[in-house]
């Protein structure tokens, strides 16, 4: 007997499915209804723009933000 | 999708049955859906269901079509099923639901109530009023809500064109539908600042911008003591009058004139007064309900008819080279918004704006919510003449067909490249509300529902491994399931 799950799919590449489970395991899993595989899961539909800004967040700081400001000056200023 | 976002069809979609019950008493709303939501074979489909006094046998129907367009059958079933339009018996058969096809034959055929269709005002009261006239008033009106959104004042600019502040009744709908928001004190004056959704709102074609208006204006009829339906109705009857004609208000009631000067604010309708004895539609109404299949031509005619003041060209003024430099040919306040929010403007001439696309002004786009599609898009239907000649020069030379194609993109392919992959590194995750269908028993159970899913188009994603599909919609798939079941146990 096939069911639906309502929910939102959440499409995104190892890194950050690895940043996002992480962060569901902290938050004592209210994030994630099913996860799939690497590149998708179903999550809370209300949750959506909680979890982007919180992935966000945390690749931001593991990265560093900010490092590659300076490339965009322009050379050739006509 | 938050649901008092901006608006499209799909809001139409998600009335309730016996609210199109009631929409479609109006031969103009019947005709308007006909017109604008059908695919070419559901308006086949109803075409011939509308004079046939029997239900059709949905075997029969099947007939119809060929087995190489299923895909296109079930998409236009499933249309017509959304907009209540037909009906399924107990029997299997197709019927046109009753009050739809009687609109639409009175539509088509004419007689009944003549008023249906808006009564002509003779002599017009002001006779001296010309299309052009029409067009420079909705041009304006249109183009000062979008400018007030993408705040105009930020970039003073000697204009030609008087720039008119959209009433207070506009601002009111703009902040309502999330587009702006509006900060400062009562004391000070507001000043109005732009949200994602409004990015993603001002840089569509004009008749999607005026339906999300629109169908927001319909959302809060209802704070005004106006029904959804009544409104809608009246918005389908202006959409079918014809541009240049003077109408009499004289049978309208007295919702129907608050709707009229409402949309006289949007630049949809025009009248010398409140009180005046008539009006006019304009382009921007008699456009909104052409046929689905032109509407891309509409739409440059429409653009075209809007932006003759702002730009010695009627349409497209961009040229974008292959180093990201932008050449703008316009001095309208509007467009050098619009380019500034994902370019960085260099300078600026009396017809000339110059710009550069960088990294970090279309990622600062993507960040506040403009996708590379919306971009490419608008860069693509404002290309200069010339960019659009290059690439037809640039596609006939090619001499194999893939290069062909790739050479007839109008913007450089390198930038276009470089846009989406601009958006990728800042934006690697996608989101899609829906349902996610599982545990299913079989694989071919499987296949059958995740193939039906996909021909209706609202499968997002499958795995087959899994054994597992999701979809954006699941009402028809829910109907297909209960249905298939159904005539499994029997047989």
């Amino acid at each position: 007997m096939p069911t639906a799950a309502k929910g939102a799919l959440l499409q995104c590449d190892p890194p950050q499915m690895a940043v996002l489970k992480s962060i569901n395991e902290k938050a004592g899993n209210i994030y994630i209804i099913e996860p799939i595989d690497d590149h998708t899961c179903l999550v809370s539909e209300n949750k959506v723009d909680e979890i982007k800004r919180l992935v966000k967040e945390t690749m931001d700081t593991a990265m560093g933000i900010g490092e590659d400001d300076a490339e965009e000056k322009d050379s050739d200023l006509d | 999708m938050a649901d008092s976002d901006v608006q499209s069809w799909e809001y139409l979609e998600r009335l309730q049955g016996t609210e199109f019950y009631r929409l479609y008493k109006n031969p103009t709303s019947a005709l308007a859906i006909f017109r604008k939501r059908l695919s070419s074979l559901a308006k086949s489909l109803v075409m011939a269901l509308l004079y046939l006094n029997a239900p059709l046998p949905v075997k029969d129907l099947d007939v119809w079509v060929k087995p190489g367009s299923r895909s296109e059958k079930e998409h236009a079933l499933d249309l017509l099923q959304r907009y209540h339009i037909t009906a399924v018996s107990s029997s299997k058969a197709y019927t046109l639901t009753e009050n739809f096809s009687r609109s639409l034959r009175q539509a088509l055929t004419g007689g009944g109530d003549t008023k249906s269709f808006g009564e002509i005002a003779h002599p017009p009261s002001n006779p001296s009023i010309t299309v052009e006239d029409l067009d420079g008033f909705a041009r304006n009106q249109w183009e000062g809500i979008l400018g007030y959104m993408v705040g105009n004042s930020a970039i003073p600019l000697e204009s030609t064109s008087t720039v008119v502040d959209p009433s207070p009744g506009v601002i009111e709908l703009l902040k309502a539908g999330h587009l702006i928001e509006l900060a400062g004190s009562s004391r000070l004056g507001y000043s109005p600042k732009i949200t994602k959704d409004g990015f993603a709102f001002v840089l569509q074609d004009i008749n999607t911008q005026v339906w999300s208006l629109l169908f927001l204006y319909v959302d809060h009829a209802e704070d005004f003591a106006m029904t959804k339906v009544a409104v809608l109705s009246f918005l389908f009857l202006i959409s079918s009058l014809e541009l240049g004609q003077a109408y009499t208000k004289s049978h309208l009631d007295a919702d129907q004139l608050r709707i009229l000067s409402d949309l006289s604010d949007f630049g949809i309708i025009y009248q010398s007064s409140s009180d005046s004895l008539d009006f006019y539609p304009t382009r921007l109404a008699t456009t909104l309900t052409s046929d689905s299949n032109t509407s891309s031509s509409n739409n440059t005619n429409l653009s075209s008819a809007l932006t003759t003041s702002s730009t010695s060209q009627a349409h497209g003024f961009i040229i974008i080279e292959t180093n990201y430099r932008i050449y703008a040919y316009t001095s309208s306040p509007l467009q050098t918004s619009l380019l500034g929010l994902f370019t960085n403007l260099r300078s600026r001439h009396p017809n000339l704006i110059t710009a550069k696309m960088t990294k970090s002004s279309v990622q600062r786009a993507v960040q506040m919510g403009i996708t590379a599609e919306q971009i490419i898009s608008y860069l693509t239907s404002h290309a200069h003449p010339q960019m659009r000649r290059h690439a037809i020069q640039a596609a006939s030379a090619a001499s194999d067909p893939a290069k062909a194609a790739q050479a007839a993109s109008v913007i450089p392919a390198t930038v276009l490249d470089q846009i989406h992959l601009w958006q990728i590194e800042k934006d690697r995750m996608t989101t899609t509300p829906g349902y996610l269908m599982k545990q299913f028993g079989t694989q071919a159970e499987y296949e059958r529902y995740w193939q039906f899913a996909d021909q209706i188009g609202v499968l997002v994603w499958r795995s087959d491994r899994k054994r597992m599909f999701f979809v954006n919609q699941i009402d028809s798939l829910r109907r297909f399931m209960k249905s298939s079941r159904e005539s499994g146990a029997e047989g």
